[in-house]
């Protein structure tokens, strides 16, 4: 379906280039959001990863938190 | 015998001076109000206009929103208010990109610097920056739910200014994850010397505006 830009409350449908601009930009898009959500996956899971051996070395979660921030999901 | 009514179009000539309980007044200007212009005085007065909503704009399937009245020096600052923000892909950013030339016709889409952090219900931060690309990223990763819409409110100052033009915004939203309202804020800076900023455009990085109402203010000697 053709898109439709809104300016100054009147709308008008995008032209010819303007649609292909659009699909580029918006598959570059796609990219870098992904490219994000990868990104916090791995954070999320360093995090708890270190949070884990950080208990394992006999730490409270309260000691755990208190010095790196990390608090786990609540179940 | 004592008065029961007076009939007052009648019983009375001239103007009734303030110190009397009058207002000194024999006429006013049309749609302003009365105001005491001096410990005595009252005379007719414009509300001030230094704070006005250029336009507001609303839509339920255009891809994108631009803003092009207003920007002809009017106003110092620009105040955008993005209210009952939907979109039609889950986990879609939502942009902004400076408008440049006559009207507004041209998309500033390059020397565009942001950085924005986020913090969200669950405990998790969130941050994205860029030091050189075609657009300011407001939200990233909008969720699509009618019941958790999002909102924020944007400035734009100086924007034909000699020197870069400075962007700034805060707001909250519902990411695409459980539990996660989440606050952002932001600023950006667009490193361009020579043009003035003509206008805005808002727009999601994927398909259309479910719901958004955005109003424009312009803001006097600010």
């Amino acid at each position: 379906m053709p898109r439709i830009k809104m300016i100054d409350g009147i709308e008008y449908p995008y032209t010819a280039e303007e649609e292909i601009q659009a699909d580029t930009e918006e598959a570059e898009a796609k990219v870098e959001i992904n490219a994000r959500k990868e990104k916090e996956v791995l954070k999320e899971t360093d995090a708890e990863n270190g949070n884990k051996k950080l208990l394992d070395l006999g730490l409270t979660q309260d000691e755990v938190t208190a010095m790196t921030g990390y608090k786990p999901p609540e179940e | 015998m004592a008065f029961a009514t007076i009939d007052v179009t009648k019983g009375i000539t001239g103007t009734i001076p303030v110190a009397n309980g009058g207002t000194g007044l024999t006429s006013g200007t049309t749609d302003q109000f009365l105001k005491f212009t001096g410990s005595t005085t009252v005379a007719s007065a414009a509300v001030s206009n230094d704070f006005v909503l250029v336009q507001s704009q609303s839509t339920t399937s255009a891809s994108s929103l631009s803003f092009t009245t207003g920007f002809d020096g009017t106003y110092d600052t620009h105040m955008f208010v993005v209210n009952d923000l939907d979109v039609s892909d889950d986990g879609c950013d939502f942009y902004a990109r400076p408008l440049l030339g006559s009207g507004g016709s041209t998309e500033g889409n390059s020397g565009i610097v942001y950085a924005n952090s986020g913090f969200s219900a669950n405990g998790s931060a969130r941050t994205q920056e860029s030091t050189s690309t075609s657009k300011i990223m407001l939200f990233g990763g909008v969720d699509n739910y009618v019941t958790y819409k999002s909102g924020l409110t944007l400035w734009l100052g100086k924007p034909d200014a000699t020197g870069f033009k400075r962007i700034w915004w805060n707001g909250a939203f519902e990411r695409n994850s459980s539990g996660s309202n989440t606050s952002y804020f932001g600023g950006a800076c667009y490193t361009d010397s020579s043009n003035a900023i003509t206008g805005m455009k808002f727009y999601p990085s994927a398909g259309t505006f479910a719901t958004v109402t955005i109003n424009h203010y312009g803001l006097k000697g600010s």
